[in-house]
């Protein structure tokens, strides 16, 4: 017998609390990332959870099921990766330099330092990808359940999700109706 | 209260996981924040799926 399919979760709250706190904000990342995306940015800035905390919010930062420190068990669904570098550049990081591969590309233009290889900015956000599972039928499943018990342990919240994470704050609006949600790209 | 410990291990934790190489100094005002910091666990179900594992 195993446990699977947990996250894990840090809990970050304003100290002290403030007297009529806000609602509290669940973040879910994107794919291949972790809740170490909210904390700082890859070029040494406060992230999100700072931002939030400063405004007298608690957030949730959480890795997605079988992501990061949260467990996956051997031969369960399909682990991958965000892939190569310069493919990363491309749909990332460099996306003005892409060769316009679509029409809106030219206008990415807020990524600090060259985006690419050799470039400290750019490595230390490729260095922080994790392994993710790649069955979005699995990812989806699960995600639902763990992040229901997530939203059952918190109360009214908000969530923001990331990117690939976007579906699963909607999924869990159908569960919470009450729940308010924002996903980014 | 202050949890000096706590912030250290935010910061720690931060520093690890983007800065690598590329350490710089930072003097934003919200680096000041302490907040209190919980980890959790949260979810999960039992399984009797164990053949990975047994196979070790």
């Amino acid at each position: 017998m195993a446990m699977i399919e947990q996250i894990y979760v840090e809990k970050l709250s304003p100290n002290p609390a403030p007297a009529n706190p806000p609602l509290p904000i669940i973040f879910i990342a994107g794919a291949a990332q972790t809740g170490t995306n909210f904390l700082d940015t890859p070029d040494g800035r406060p992230g999100w959870a700072s931002y939030f905390i400063s405004k007298g919010h608690t957030v949730y930062l959480s890795d997605q099921p079988a992501r990061g420190r949260s467990f996956w068990f051997p031969g369960q669904g399909s682990i991958g990766y965000l892939g190569p570098p310069n493919s990363v550049s491309d749909l990332f990081t460099d996306v003005a330099n892409n060769g316009n591969q679509w029409p809106q590309a030219k206008l990415h233009t807020q990524w600090p330092g060259t985006g690419r290889i050799g470039d400290s900015t750019f490595e230390a956000f490729y260095r922080s990808q994790m392994q993710f599972q790649t069955n979005a039928f699995i990812s989806e499943e699960q995600n639902a359940q763990a992040y229901s018990a997530l939203v059952d342990l918190v109360g009214d919240c908000y969530i923001i999700s990331h990117s690939q994470a976007g579906a699963y704050s909607m999924f869990s609006q159908t569960l919470y109706s009450s729940l308010k949600w924002l996903t980014i790209e | 209260m202050v949890n000096l410990r706590t912030f250290t291990s935010l910061t720690y934790l931060t520093q690890v996981a983007f800065l690598g190489g590329n350490a710089q100094t930072n003097s934003s005002q919200l680096m000041d924040i302490v907040p209190k910091r919980e980890v959790l666990y949260v979810g999960g179900r039992y399984t009797n799926i164990t053949a990975s594992l047994n196979s070790h």
